[in-house]
């Protein structure tokens, strides 16, 4: 049976029509016996296949035709869902529960003037006061989603409710708080509207209205039915009341709607592409933002899934899946799957005929207009590129792109270039980069690897010390007796000593991560002996290693990771040193950003592991004083109760509590910390222009500014101040 | 025939009951990497895999005799799910050109990096060979 249901539908011999007429008869013969069984598969199918939205709501309006109990039963069992799912801020299973109301309303299984209730509660539930502005936003986005299926029928026979739902919401829309939406944008400045994501949405909305809510998409199967729906009892929706505001409610982020193409850019022969104020590029680019997330564990699955889109031959599909794969990718604060991902469907739907040259117009596109583009946008831009390169030899019309070559080293063409070059030779190799490129690129290859070692050099000062460690690292010492090497030498300042040690162990290790990884590893104790707890030999080691390693900024960023993991250093360091004097040579580089980020993202990684650890242990706690009440035979537990040992001791829920509170504080002082350094930065420069008279923002100045919000836009911080 | 080898490779190696391997397996954050070219460096595989997520070591395969690459490695994550999102995204790519295998892995032991074919290589490219 879960096997008819959902595979209703999909490709056959027979009409969609001649299938659910079929399938309903089949159905109908048990539902007495079955009703529970098929009320569960089909609240399955809405939930998590919106693309057939209206295949079941004219299944149920059949049955419920045949059965009124059916669709009662239906209708509490969606609700209950649904106030299950917001509890635990579901809210795009809600979106498509309330939508799937709203079509129920089509196939007369509810009443209109109940659903038009249901509506109004929404917006009153809108409107309420001392809430998040997010949770407002999620309601109007809630009811605006809803009328592209309903508001032809409450148009004809509810106006006056439906034109006091959209004034009021018109209200609300005069009233938010925008200022999000620079943050958010793509592209500071573009040839495409980049609206606030309600905003676009109220437009479409608006010409829906204008063409008297007729629209072209929907797929309406319950048409083909109406002398069978014509006769049924509807029912009215229970009252909905939403669960209040709590501070535990999580609710989507606004974002702002990203547009790459318009019909000029699409082939002339061949489907339109909508306009953007249209609510058929809406209801279709939400689908195919649907098959993506629910394909996100399958590259195959989802690549076939997209290119099978139910409305193909009515849009042009490449242009309209690239679109929506890009505006995930380069979503603003967080793309919502893991980037590679995008990166290796991409390169799956690059085995089919046409995709190849729409992802070469795209990307040249991309770069035609990265000179607007945030910075943070430009990265993953970046690392898509490079990673798309390297699946397809490196290929590319690099000549088209050589006038960058000569521009200056902050303009934005010359920065992807040369990051796509460094990211394109960490996936592989120099000369093999060099091989491919023409002539004049070689300048924005990164120089051939090396590493600057000088202690061998016997005029070197420093040299004897440097003999004496490389003697203990050959003869394997242990890190105890490392440690009574280093401190024989009294003459020499502690400063001096940890340069040497770390760079003889560079040197030594150089040929591969492994070899640093297991040096640093081995010789953990001595590290921790010579740098204690000491900020400044903090910074003294990671200025040694980037002066060794200049050259390698892959090198510099991993052991510099590794050193983070292994707690040497601490990500306070880190930031301290990427904003010190020393390191200004490297400050405009992409790598820079990497560590910071890598720094940043330690840090909150292991607050959120401390704080997943307190919910377990609190689980727990729960657990065992329920255990009380439980039969003592009960044997199905056991391996529960061994799983949960794994989550650690209930006793160590104190110690957890105040580990956290403890990352929690040391985030905040790192992000003031960089908030500091950007302001202070920012400032001297602001002064200075004023002074000379000079134009303040420059190349230099938005650089910062985009970094400044790179790092915010990173950590969500923001986010707080928007509820 | 691939897989067959692969699983093969995993009973000869790894000592325990075939329960044990499948609960190891599921719960691991190492993967098996085949299908490398002999001149793919460590470096190479961490810039790649390392866009799944943070990765804890790289051991390279080496060739039993001449200790030299022979076309596989390990690759360890901290986290199960970024190995999961590696096998998702990373499994039947390229790096240097060639088509990548990756496989769940029980977790890496000491003499395990050493190709296992007679003449020091791999299994499979023993089996290639003939």
């Amino acid at each position: 049976m879960f096997e008819l249901i959902t595979h209703v539908g999909e490709k056959s011999n027979s009409s969609l029509e001649s299938n659910l007429e079929s399938l309903a008869q089949v159905l109908e013969t048990d539902l007495n016996t079955y009703k529970d069984d098929v009320i569960k598969i089909v609240y399955y199918c809405v939930s998590h296949m919106p693309c057939k939205l209206t295949i079941y709501s004219t299944l149920v309006g059949l049955l419920n035709a045949k059965k009124y109990e059916f669709g009662e039963k239906l209708l509490i069992k969606i609700l209950k869902k649904l106030e299950e799912h917001m509890n635990a801020s579901h809210f795009s299973i809600c979106l498509n529960l309330m939508t799937f109301l709203a079509d129920l309303v089509n196939t007369r299984v509810v009443t209109l003037s109940s659903f038009a209730d249901f509506l109004e509660d929404l917006v009153q539930e809108a409107f309420e006061d001392n809430i998040p502005q997010v949770r407002s936003d999620w309601f109007i986005y809630a009811i605006l989603h809803c009328l592209p299926w309903v508001g032809r029928e409450m148009f004809e026979r509810k106006k006056d409710i439906l034109e006091s739902i959209l004034d009021a919401v018109e209200g609300h829309m005069m009233k938010r708080n925008k200022s999000y939406v620079e943050m958010l944008r793509v592209w500071t400045s573009s040839i495409h509207e980049q609206e606030d994501y309600l905003d676009c949405l109220w437009a479409q909305i608006m010409k829906l209205r204008s063409d008297d809510w007729t629209e072209r998409h929907i797929m309406r199967h319950y048409v083909a039915f109406d002398g069978q729906l014509a006769d049924a009892l509807q029912h009215n929706l229970p009252k909905f009341i939403p669960t209040p505001h709590s501070s535990s409610n999580v609710y989507p982020l606004p974002h702002v709607v990203f547009r790459l193409f318009d019909y000029a850019d699409c082939p002339e022969q061949g489907p339109l592409l909508p306009g953007a104020h249209s609510i058929e590029r809406f209801l279709m680019e939400e689908e195919i933002n649907w098959i993506i997330l629910e394909n996100q564990g399958n590259r195959k699955e989802c690549a076939t899934n997209l290119l099978d889109y139910h409305k193909k031959s009515t849009v042009p599909l490449n242009y309209v899946i690239l679109e929506v794969i890009f505006s995930q990718l380069f979503r603003i604060p967080d793309s919502p799957i893991r980037p590679i991902f995008y990166g290796s469907l991409l390169i799956e739907l690059c085995k089919t005929k046409t995709m190849p040259q729409v992802i070469a117009q795209a990307a040249e596109l991309l770069y035609q207009r990265i000179d607007t583009m945030q910075l943070i946008c430009i990265d993953r831009l970046v690392d898509w590129f490079s990673y798309h390169m390297s699946n397809f030899e490196y290929r590319w019309s690099w000549n088209d792109w050589s006038s960058c070559i000569e521009m200056d080293h902050l303009a934005p063409r010359h920065i992807f270039v040369r990051e796509v070059l460094e990211k394109c030779v960490r996936l592989s190799y120099r000369q093999r980069i060099l091989e491919v490129l023409p002539i004049g690129f070689e300048k924005m290859v990164p120089e051939k690897i090396s590493i600057c070692y000088d202690l061998g050099d016997e005029d070197h000062p420093l040299h004897s010390l440097a003999v004496e460690i490389e003697k203990g690292f050959r003869g394997r010492v242990t890190a105890e007796n490392m440690i009574e090497i280093i401190q024989r030498e009294n003459d020499r300042s502690g400063n001096e000593c940890l340069i040497i040690f770390f760079s003889v162990l560079l040197n030594l290790a150089r040929k591969t991560f492994s070899h640093n990884f297991a040096a640093l590893t081995k010789y953990y104790i001595t590290f921790k002996k010579l740098i204690g707890e000491s900020e400044e030999l903090q910074l003294l080691l990671l200025q040694t290693l980037y002066d060794v390693w200049k050259l390698n900024h892959q090198m510099v960023i991993v052991i510099t990771t590794k050193l983070l993991k292994m707690s040497v250093i601490d990500a306070s360091s880190v930031a301290a040193w990427i904003f010190s004097e020393k390191m200004k040579v490297e400050f405009l580089r992409m790598w820079i950003w990497e560590l910071l980020c890598i720094a940043l993202d330690h840090v909150t990684g292991e607050l959120n592991r401390v704080r997943s650890q307190i919910e377990k242990l609190r689980n727990k706690m729960d657990y065992h004083s329920d255990e009380q009440n439980r039969d003592e035979g009960d044997f199905s537990d056991k391996e529960k109760d061994e799983e949960n040992n794994d989550d650690g001791n209930i006793e160590d829920l104190p110690a957890r509590e105040t580990e956290a509170a403890s990352l929690q504080e040391c985030l905040k002082n790192l992000l003031l910390y960089i908030l500091h350094k950007f302001i202070i930065l920012m400032s001297e420069h602001i002064v200075n222009s004023e002074m000379n008279g000079s134009d303040i923002e420059t190349s230099w100045f938005v650089y910062i500014d985009g970094r400044l919000q790179n790092v915010f836009q990173r950590v969500k911080f923001w986010c707080i101040y928007i509820n | 025939m691939a897989d067959f080898s692969i699983f093969f490779y995993i009973y000869q190696i790894f000592k325990g009951t075939l329960q044990e391997q499948e609960e190891r397996l599921l719960r691991s954050s190492t993967l098996y990497i085949g299908n490398l070219s002999y001149y793919t460096t460590e470096e190479q595989v961490y810039e790649l895999f390392s866009r799944a997520g943070d990765v804890k070591r790289i051991i390279m395969g080496l060739d039993r005799f001449k200790k030299t690459p022979c076309g596989f490695c390990f690759v360890e994550y901290y986290r199960r799910e970024d190995a999961e999102i590696a096998m998702k995204c990373i499994n039947g790519t390229r790096l240097d050109d060639r088509i990548i295998r990756t496989d769940w892995d029980v977790g890496f032991s000491e003499g395990r990096q050493y190709g296992r074919g007679k003449h020091g290589g791999q299994m499979l490219q023993l089996m290639n060979d003939g």
